[in-house]
C-alpha cells in the first residue's frame, strides 16, 4: 500500500486516494488530426523509472496534484501541486 | 515415566516442561479419539505425549507423517479443526493451543489414517512425478481424474458455511515496529522504549522470549526465562509500547506498511471479542529480529514418523516434557544439535549416538558427549531409514574423506531420528521489503546482500560457519524428499532440470517446491543446493524465489476485517425509507441506493403490481421518490462557460428558470451520463444526473475545474442528500397540486414543460422543475430532505380522490421503453456515441468545444454500418440480450436488445434495440434471437407511444 504525501493533508494511505494517470499531457486543439488525437486518446508512455503522474485526495481534500514516482520501487521523489511544473529529478534516483 | 501419556516425563523432573500447567488438564479428540494433555500444550506436543506419531498422510504417496516442528514451520503434521462453519483445514497442530473440547481430525487416510489404502500410491510413485498432470491422466480430459485426484491430495476441506466469527482491524503508527519477542527482539524493544520512541513488539509465540528460554541458556547472571520475563513485564507496563503476543508478522508492503495477525485463543475469548485481529502497522523503522529456522538433512526416506528436526526435540522436551523417543539418534552437520543431547541423557532417554557429517569435529563437543557416555560417529550421516508405518531403523554411512561416497555403514534400531541441517535466518519479511538476500558460503544459508533504510534484520546467534554436508551422497533420488508437504523428492528437481526448467522460478513452479502452506520453510535452502549442485553451479548463482506475503496463512475474515454483510458496501436510504418499507414496497439495491422495485398488494405477481402502477400514472397520478437522483450546483461569473464543455448541447441559449435535457461524453466520444441542467439564474445552474452517476459525475467536474480550466470561476457543489425529490407524474398532476398550499402558479401556460419554478410549498421551500421520465405531465419536485416525507403524504392524500398511487423503480423503468426514452448503461454501452441513440445532429450543430467533440469524427464513430438505437414491436415479450439478426445479413449477429417491457395501457410488448444502420430500417422484420430459440420483430422508430409528446408537454 502505497502512503501519499498530499500537499494540503500531508502522508495518508493509498486507498484515500484516486489515481488519474500521467501529468502533462497538452490536450490538443480541435485541429488535430485523427491520428493525434487517437495518440492524445490512448497511447501513454510506460517507463521503468521517474513517473510523473497526476492523484486526486479523493477522500480527503478533494484536490489534484503532481507526483513522481519510481514505477519499479514506488518512491516518491517530487510532490508538487497541480498546474506547477515538471520538477527537475536526477536521473535514476531510486532507493 | 509417568505423567499423562506413554512419552510425557514425570513431573519429577522440574527442568522439563517449563510451559505446561499439570494441574489443569484438558481434554480433545483427535480422528474422534479422546486424549487428555495440559494447559499450554499444543495439539502436537499433547498427541506426542500420547504416544501418537503418525498426524497425516503425505500429499502424493499417502505415505504416514508425523510431527517435523515445533513452530509455525511444520510442513507435515497439518490438521483439520472443528466442524461446521467454523472448520478450518491446514492447521498446524504445532501451533495450536489445546483448549477444551478441542475436536480435530487427520486430513488424510481412507480407511482411515492408519490404514491408508492410498499407500499403494507410493508403489507407483514414479506417476506422480513434478507435472505428472501436464502428461497423464489427459484422456479424455484431466477433469475427469481432477476431483478424485484432489480427494486423494487430502488438504481438508472448506468450512461448510459462513464465516461466524467477528475480525477487527486496528490501525497504528509507530516509531519502531520490533518484529520477533525473542532475547534479540526484547533488547531491541527496551532500547527503543527507554529511548522515547513509540514501540510496537510482536512475536507469534505464546510468550516472549522466544527459542531461547527453552535452551536452559543464561543472560546477565540470570536464566533466560527469567529475563525474558522480566523484560516482558518491564515493557508491557510501559505507556510507550505495546506488546502483542500470538501475533505474526504476515506482510511487508511498500512504504513500510506491515500487516500483523493477532490470535484469540478460543480459552480467552469472551463474548463480543474478535477470533483475529489483523493490524495495519507504519512505522518508521521496523527491526526484523525473526531468528532462524532449521534446515533438515537429505537423504533416502528421510520422511518417517520419527525423524524430526533436532531443535523441535529439545523444545517438545524442555517445554512440554515430551520426549519424542525411547532410543533416539542425532544426525547433524553443526553443534548446535549437541545440546539435544545432554537434555535426553537428563530426560533418561537413551541416546544411541550422535552422528556428525563433519570430518573434524569440534574438540568441545566430543568432549561433552564422552562425558555424557554417548557414542560420536564422525564423519557419518544417515544414508536410509526403515519402518512402514514409523521409525523402526536408521542406517548410518560413513562418508570418504575424498571422492565422495560412503566407505562403510551401519544399521541402527531406533525410533527416533533428531536430524540438523543448520540453520537459516528467517528473512521473508526483509525480502518483502525488496531487501536483497543472498546465499553465504560460509554460514551456507541466505543472508542480507544491501542495508535497507527501514528494515533492520537482527540475525540469529545459532548462525554457524563450518557446516558439514547436508545431503547423502547416496541412495536414490526418488525416495530423497526435499519438501515434505508437496511430497516433492531430489528425483522431480532432476526431471525439472532434465525438462530444461532451469531458472529456480522455473523449478520452484514445476516441481512445486516450496509452494505449499509452509511455503518453503524447510525446503527452499536445501532445494537451492541441490539445483545448484545438479547445475555444476554455486547456490549463490543460483539466486533464491521470491518471498511473498503473507508469512503464515491468514484468514480472509481477517483481512475483511468488519466489511462483511451488512458492512461489506453501505446502503443509502433517502428520507421516505421507512415509507416505502411500511407500505409494501419491495425493496432492492440499486447501485448503492436501497429502492422500492414495486409496492405489492396482496395477491399480486411482481409484474402485477408494476403493471397496476404504471396503468396508474398513466390514467391519473403516481408519486415516485427521485431523491437519488444525482444533484450538482455550478456556481460562479463563469458557471454555464463551464458547463457547456461539458454537454454535446448549446446550453449558452439556456434562460433562467429553463431546464434542457442533455448528454456528457467521454473525451473518446462515448456517453458518460445524461441528466437535465436547469438554470436557477446566469450564474447558478442546477446539473441532475443518473442516480449512480452523482459522484462520479461530480469527480469529473473536478478534475476538468482543477487540471484543465482552473482560470473558470466556477465553484461544483454536490447537493443530491440536501434535497429530497418527489415525482408526480400523469394527467391529474395539475389538479392534485392546484389542491396544496403554494405560491405557484402550475398551470400549462404559466409553468410549461421543462420550466422551473422556485416557491413555497406546504410552507416548505420548494424547487420544482417539469421534466418527465414516463412521458405524462410530471411535476419533480425538490424540498429539503427532511421536509419529503410530510409533502408525500400530502400528496397521497391530495390525490386520493383521483386514485393517486405510489409506483417503483421498476414501472418507471418500464413506461420509459415505450417512449423511447435512454437508459444510459442499458441502451448504451462503452462504445455508444450521441448519433447511435440519435443525438447527432444536435452534436454536429453545436460549434463551441466540449468534451468528447473532437472524437465525434473520428472514422470509428462516423461509420454507416454502426450500431443504432431503434424499437421493436412483437407479439411477445422479448428477454432482454436477445440477438439481432437481419434478412441477408453475412454478419454473426446484427444488434440485439437493450431494454424491454410492456407497454402500460395496452399491454403489448415494448422493446428498444442498437441495430446496424437500424435508423435506415424501419418496417423491417428481423430474427431474433435467445438460448436457441428464434422469434421476429418489426423494426419500429420509437416512441410507441404520444409520439408527439402532447401528455408530457401539457
Amino acid at each position: 500500500m502505497l502512503r501519499l504525501p498530499c500537499p494540503y493533508c500531508g502522508l495518508r494511505d493509498e486507498p484515500e486516494f484516486a489515481f488519474g494517470g500521467p501529468s502533462h499531457i497538452i490536450r490538443p486543439t480541435l485541429e488535430a488530426t485523427d491520428a493525434q488525437w487517437t495518440a492524445y486518446l490512448f497511447n501513454r508512455d510506460n517507463p521503468l523509472g521517474v513517473h510523473y503522474e497526476r492523484w486526486a485526495h479523493a477522500y480527503g481534500c478533494g484536490q489534484w496534484f503532481n507526483v513522481a514516482r519510481h514505477t519499479a520501487t514506488h518512491e516518491i521523489l517530487a510532490v508538487y501541486r497541480m498546474g506547477d511544473p515538471k520538477p527537475a529529478l536526477e536521473a535514476g534516483a531510486a532507493r | 515415566m509417568s505423567g499423562t501419556g506413554p512419552s510425557r516425563l514425570g513431573a519429577d523432573k522440574t527442568q522439563f516442561g517449563g510451559a505446561i500447567d499439570r494441574a489443569r488438564t484438558i481434554r480433545f479428540s483427535f480422528d474422534g479419539k479422546s486424549f487428555t494433555g495440559f494447559a499450554g500444550d499444543t495439539l502436537a506436543s499433547a498427541l506426542l505425549a500420547s504416544g501418537i506419531r503418525t498426524l497425516s498422510r503425505s500429499f502424493k504417496f499417502h505415505r504416514p507423517r508425523g510431527v517435523f516442528t515445533c513452530g509455525i514451520e511444520e510442513p507435515n503434521a497439518l490438521v483439520q479443526v472443528g466442524k461446521g462453519a467454523v472448520s478450518v483445514p491446514s492447521t498446524r497442530s504445532t501451533m495450536l493451543e489445546l483448549h477444551e473440547g478441542l475436536e480435530t481430525f487427520s486430513h488424510a487416510g481412507w480407511p482411515s489414517l492408519n490404514t491408508d489404502l492410498g499407500r499403494v500410491l507410493d508403489f507407483v510413485s514414479l506417476l506422480w512425478a513434478a507435472g505428472f498432470y501436464n502428461k497423464t491422466f489427459k484422456w479424455p480430459s484431466w477433469h475427469t481424474y481432477e476431483d478424485l485426484i484432489r480427494r486423494m491430495a487430502g488438504s481438508g476441506h472448506a468450512p461448510t458455511g459462513s464465516d461466524p466469527d467477528r475480525y477487527e482491524w486496528r490501525n497504528v503508527h509507530c516509531d519502531v515496529l520490533v518484529i520477533g519477542g525473542g532475547i534479540a527482539g526484547l533488547r531491541e524493544a527496551l532500547t527503543a522504549a527507554d529511548a522515547g520512541s513509540r514501540v510496537v513488539l510482536a512475536d507469534q509465540d505464546v510468550a516472549m522470549g522466544g527459542r531461547g528460554v527453552w535452551d536452559g541458556s543464561q543472560i546477565e547472571g540470570t536464566s533466560a526465562a527469567s529475563w525474558a520475563r522480566m523484560a516482558g513485564e518491564k515493557l508491557r507496563r510501559a505507556d510507550n509500547v505495546t506488546v502483542l503476543s500470538r501475533t505474526s508478522a504476515v506482510g511487508y508492503y511498500e512504504r513500510d506498511v506491515v500487516t500483523l495477525l493477532e490470535r484469540v485463543p478460543v480459552h480467552q475469548a469472551r463474548p463480543g471479542m474478535p477470533r483475529e485481529c489483523y493490524w495495519i502497522v507504519r512505522a518508521n523503522r521496523v527491526i526484523l529480529a525473526t531468528g532462524a529456522i532449521e534446515q533438515p538433512l537429505i537423504f533416502d526416506n528421510n520422511d518417517r514418523p520419527g525423524i524430526l528436526l533436532a531443535g523441535a526435540a529439545q523444545q517438545y522436551l524442555r517445554r512440554y516434557a515430551v520426549a519424542v523417543g525411547r532410543r533416539v539418534i542425532i544426525a547433524t552437520n553443526n553443534d548446535t544439535a549437541y545440546a539435544l543431547a545432554r537434555d535426553l541423557k537428563e530426560a533418561g532417554v537413551t541416546v544411541l549416538g550422535v552422528a556428525d557429517s563433519r570430518h573434524e569435529v569440534p574438540q568441545a563437543r566430543a568432549a561433552e558427549l564422552s562425558a555424557l557416555s554417548i557414542p560420536l560417529w564422525a564423519a557419518c550421516i544417515p544414508v536410509d531409514t526403515g519402518g512402514f508405518s514409523t521409525l523402526s531403523n536408521v542406517t548410518l554411512g560413513k562418508l570418504a574423506r575424498e571422492g565422495g561416497g560412503i566407505v562403510s555403514q551401519e544399521r541402527h534400531v531406533c525410533d527416533a531420528l533428531a536430524v540438523s541441517g543448520g540453520w537459516t535466518p528467517s528473512l521473508h519479511l526483509y525480502s518483502q521489503a525488496a531487501g536483497a538476500l543472498a546465499y553465504r558460503e560460509e554460514t551456507r544459508s541466505l543472508a542480507p546482500l544491501n542495508e535497507h533504510p527501514v528494515a533492520k534484520p537482527v540475525l540469529s546467534t545459532t548462525q554457524q560457519t563450518g557446516l558439514g554436508p547436508r545431503h547423502s551422497p547416496v541412495g536414490k533420488s526418488s525416495r530423497q524428499w526435499v519438501d515434505l508437504r508437496h511430497d516433492v523428492t531430489v528425483s522431480d528437481l532432476e526431471l525439472a532440470l532434465r525438462e530444461n526448467f532451469t531458472s529456480i522460478e522455473h523449478v520452484k513452479r514445476y516441481t512445486t517446491v516450496g509452494m505449499s502452506v509452509d511455503q518453503g520453510k524447510t525446503s527452499n535452502l536445501p532445494a537451492l543446493e541441490i539445483i545448484a549442485r545438479l547445475r555444476g553451479r554455486k547456490p549463490a548463482q543460483i539466486g533464491h524465489t521470491t518471498f511473498r506475503p503473507p508469512y503464515v496463512p491468514v484468514t480472509l475474515g481477517a483481512i475483511t476485517g468488519r466489511g462483511s454483510g451488512p458492512f461489506f458496501a453501505p446502503s443509502r436510504t433517502t428520507t421516505l425509507y421507512e415509507w416505502h418499507a411500511a407500505h409494501g414496497a419491495v425493496l432492492e439495491d440499486y447501485g448503492e441506493w436501497k429502492r422500492p422495485a414495486v409496492y405489492l398488494r396482496p395477491g399480486e405477481s411482481r409484474h402485477e403490481g408494476i403493471m397496476r402502477e404504471a396503468r396508474a400514472v398513466r390514467s391519473s397520478a403516481g408519486l415516485f421518490d427521485g431523491s437519488p437522483l444525482g444533484k450538482i450546483e455550478l456556481h460562479g461569473p463563469d458557471a454555464l462557460e463551464f458547463c457547456d464543455r461539458f454537454y454535446i448541447n448549446n446550453l449558452k441559449t439556456l434562460k433562467p428558470g429553463r431546464a434542457r435535457y442533455g448528454l456528457m461524453l467521454r473525451e473518446s466520444g462515448t456517453l458518460l451520463d445524461d441528466g437535465t441542467v436547469v438554470m436557477l439564474a446566469p450564474d447558478r445552474l442546477l446539473i441532475t444526473t443518473t442516480s449512480g452517476g452523482a459522484h462520479r459525475v461530480t469527480a469529473w467536474m473536478e478534475e476538468w475545474r482543477q487540471c484543465e480550466w482552473p482560470q473558470l470561476r466556477v465553484t461544483i457543489t454536490q447537493v443530491t442528500d440536501a434535497w429530497g425529490t418527489v415525482s408526480l407524474t400523469g394527467p391529474r398532476s395539475r389538479e392534485i397540486l392546484a389542491t396544496l398550499d403554494s405560491d405557484v402558479d402550475w398551470s400549462g401556460t404559466a409553468f410549461p414543460h421543462l420550466g422551473l419554478r422556485e416557491g413555497r410549498l406546504l410552507g416548505a421551500p420548494a424547487r420544482i422543475y417539469r421534466v418527465s421520465f414516463t412521458g405524462e405531465l410530471t411535476y419533480e419536485i425538490n424540498v429539503p430532505a427532511s421536509a419529503a416525507p410530510t409533502l408525500w403524504e400530502a400528496l397521497l392524500k391530495a390525490g386520493a380522490p383521483y386514485d393517486i398511487q405510489a409506483f417503483g423503480v421498476e414501472s418507471l423503468l418500464q413506461m420509459r421503453i415505450e417512449k423511447g426514452f435512454l437508459h444510459v448503461g442499458a441502451d448504451t454501452d462503452g462504445t455508444t456515441v450521441p448519433d447511435d441513440v440519435g443525438w447527432g445532429k444536435v452534436a454536429a450543430g453545436k460549434s463551441a468545444d466540449f468534451i468528447g467533440k473532437r472524437s465525434l469524427s473520428l472514422p470509428e464513430n462516423v461509420r454507416p454500418d454502426r450500431l443504432q438505437l431503434i424499437g421493436l414491436s412483437s407479439e411477445s415479450l422479448i428477454p432482454i440480450g436477445s440477438h439481432l439478426r437481419l434478412p441477408d445479413s453475412d454478419q454473426p449477429t446484427d444488434g440485439w436488445v437493450t431494454s424491454a417491457g410492456r407497454a402500460a395501457l395496452t399491454g403489448a410488448p415494448v422493446a428498444l434495440a442498437l441495430l446496424r444502420a437500424g435508423r435506415g430500417k424501419t418496417g423491417v422484420e428481423v430474427s431474433v434471437h435467445n438460448m436457441g430459440a428464434i422469434t421476429h420483430a418489426k423494426v419500429v422508430e420509437p416512441p410507441f407511444y404520444d409520439p408527439a409528446g402532447e401528455r408530457m408537454n401539457g
